[in-house]
């Protein structure tokens, strides 16, 4: 053993922080989890230090079946964290919240803001750099992965390297000073957190994002960190996803949405533009079919249940959400997809590369600048909305929908070999090449 | 097992009543029995669910156009002279919030306003005593749900559609563990 606890022949250990995590089905939970088991496959000894199940289930919903696919190598260390303004159980509230819930919203977020300014989640801050602490001193840690949001992921990595000298990677999955629907800056340049942000980036060894745009307006606002920033786009994960197989037969056609639907996403612009499309001979008895949760939260969102069930006479319909593993199965059901998202060039959103991966026909109703643009830009079955305008919405539709009646396996395989460049471990070898250089590692391919 | 619920709406926001039917409906789906202490008048969209026991919460003090009789002024409320009793130190930042509140909303109910009214609602207490879970639909009925919850010590108090769907998950659990 060295001095440190550790056998010499073992391989490194990466400790990955990151929230979102199996059995969580949030946002970034696919990305985190192939990080995970990409540092497993490239060599090292992985310890997550992530939230627990309890956690999910009250806050932000699970898929079970997520868990399954964790290399059964990596060790998973939970840290409890509950988060007092969405705590539902009013047993739990003391009297001073009940009677003056805004002063005790204000005490509270001005006492955990001295520890880190990030909102709800600051809560969490001492114990996940307790627990990173205690996950080193078992065994001494080469390198720490840290994927946002929360933010409070790369504070843990941030201490953990200026207490041990832990060199640290920040995956910047989600902007945090920047606001990715607008391109304006969220939060000032003298504000805590921008603060934090220039520091724990002046202090990481690398930093991530999911497309140029992010890498683009961070590297412009930390110049001196800007050549150590990286593009690390999403993927899509070989095993969750495959292609959907050739339509036969001459049954109604099948739109399609599969995600997490999240405000202000432009789900009335596409129903308003299917609406007026759905007259047309092109799309005779075709359906719209929108798979997935309603909001973030396990609750689904009523505003958006009120709008699919005002379209429903249009044949619109709402089929709840889809576990992890049946997925594929639901896209060879559908003829074409709709891809529905909101925000400018620093939104692609992972569900782009899913689409792309099936080779089933993409119909976008979103800003022309989106980031998803740079992945189906050159995609063979692509019919984008000229504006959001319902009767742009409309035409894109009844393209894509004689352009599926015309076409066959060619074109299918066109899209499908289109999509091969984005397969997630293509797109995450690079960056775990340099997570071994900087671990101190030779640099090989995983 | 049938088990029994009581919802709590205090106001009347339009935004906040959308809560309701779901909420209704879901906790019929689980097998429960609901009872909705409301105050007046009651939501347009609760019109349409079929049986639904409605306890009015203190329909006198409603003006018949639907407009609620203001019972409070600033953080006080008036006594039998029209002097302000029971007012918060006008300083405090309670005081302030209110002021906002109401000059955004002037009909607006509050959490103090609610609770009297349950208080004095005897089919709402004793909904309450028979009750496995209460709900505080909306942030107008926290307080009163959270004073019940004291004197009642049997019934899961709650807030918000999360806290339904926590409920109802727990319970799921338990049964499937025992």
């Amino acid at each position: 053993m060295t001095s440190e606890g550790r056998p010499a022949a073992e391989r490194p250990h990466a400790l990955f922080v990151g929230l979102p995590f199996p059995p969580s089905r949030t946002g970034g939970v696919n990305r985190a989890l192939a990080t995970a088991n990409g540092l497993a496959a490239a060599g090292f000894d992985v310890t997550v230090l992530t939230v627990d199940r309890e956690f999910f289930r009250r806050n932000k919903g699970v898929d079970e079946q997520l868990e399954t696919l964790i290399d059964p190598s990596i060790t998973v260390v939970r840290v409890p964290l509950s988060l007092p303004r969405q705590e539902w159980n009013l047993r739990r509230w003391s009297r001073a919240r009940v009677y003056s819930p805004t002063a005790w919203l204000e005490r509270r977020t001005r006492r955990t803001a001295q520890v880190f300014p990030e909102a709800n989640y600051s809560e969490w801050a001492d114990d996940l750099v307790a627990a990173a602490f205690r996950v080193h001193r078992a065994r001494k840690v080469d390198v720490t992965v840290a994927t946002v949001n929360p933010n409070v992921d790369a504070y843990a990595a941030y201490r953990l390297h200026e207490k041990h000298a832990v060199p640290f990677v920040v995956d910047q999955r989600d902007a945090w000073t920047l606001n990715q629907f607008d391109g304006t800056r969220a939060l000032a340049e003298d504000s805590d957190e921008a603060r934090w942000e220039r520091r724990i980036f002046e202090a990481a060894a690398e930093v991530w994002f999911v497309n140029d745009a992010m890498r683009a307006w961070h590297a412009a606002t930390y110049p001196t960190v800007a050549p150590r920033m990286r593009v690390v786009m999403n993927g899509w994960d070989d095993g969750l996803v495959r292609p959907a197989p050739p339509r036969t037969g001459d049954a109604p056609l099948r739109f399609g949405y599969i995600g997490t639907l999240v405000p202000p996403v432009p789900l009335q612009e596409l129903l308003d533009g299917w609406h007026s499309a759905v007259a047309d001979p092109a799309l005779d008895d075709a359906v719209v079919d929108i798979r997935g949760h309603l909001g973030f939260h396990p609750v689904p969102n009523a505003e958006m249940v009120e709008q699919l069930r005002a379209a429903a006479p249009d044949r619109v319909s709402y089929g709840g959400p889809v576990a992890k593993a049946a997925v594929a199965d639901t896209y060879a059901g559908m003829d074409a997809l709709l891809m529905i998202i909101q925000g400018g060039p620093y939104v692609t959103t992972a569900k782009v590369f899913e689409y792309v991966a099936t080779g089933l026909p993409v119909v976008s109703v979103h800003a022309p600048d989106a980031g998803c643009v740079e992945v189906l830009r050159d995609y063979p079955q692509w019919f984008p909305a000229a504006s959001m305008e319902p009767a742009d919405v409309a035409d894109a539709l009844c393209r894509a929908a004689r352009s599926i009646r015309g076409s066959g396996s060619a074109e299918r395989d066109a899209c499908v070999a289109h999509a091969e460049r984005f397969r997630r471990d293509r797109q995450l070898a690079p960056a775990l090449a340099a997570v071994r250089r900087i671990a101190g590692l030779a640099e090989v391919s995983p | 097992m049938t088990r029994h619920a009581l919802i709590v709406f205090g106001g009347q926001g339009r935004f906040s009543a959308r809560v309701l039917p779901p909420m209704i409906t879901r906790l019929r789906e689980a097998g429960c029995t609901v009872v909705l202490a409301s105050a007046p008048p009651c939501p347009e969209s609760l019109q349409e669910v079929d049986g639904l026991t409605v306890v009015s919460l203190r329909p006198e003090r409603w003006h018949p156009s639907g407009t609620p009789v203001p019972t409070t002024s600033g953080s006080g409320r008036r006594g039998p002279m029209g002097r302000l009793v029971g007012r918060l130190d006008p300083r405090s930042l309670s005081a302030g919030v209110d002021r906002r509140v109401r000059a955004r909303q002037p009909e607006y109910a509050d959490g103090r306003q609610t609770w009297s009214w349950v208080r004095a609602s005897g089919d709402t207490m004793a909904a309450a005593a028979a009750a496995d879970l209460v709900v505080a639909a909306n942030a107008e009925a926290v307080r009163a749900v959270w004073e019940l919850g004291r004197s009642h010590p049997g019934p899961e108090v709650v807030t918000g559609m999360a806290g339904v769907e926590g409920v109802l998950d727990a319970w799921r659990r338990a049964s499937s563990e025992g």
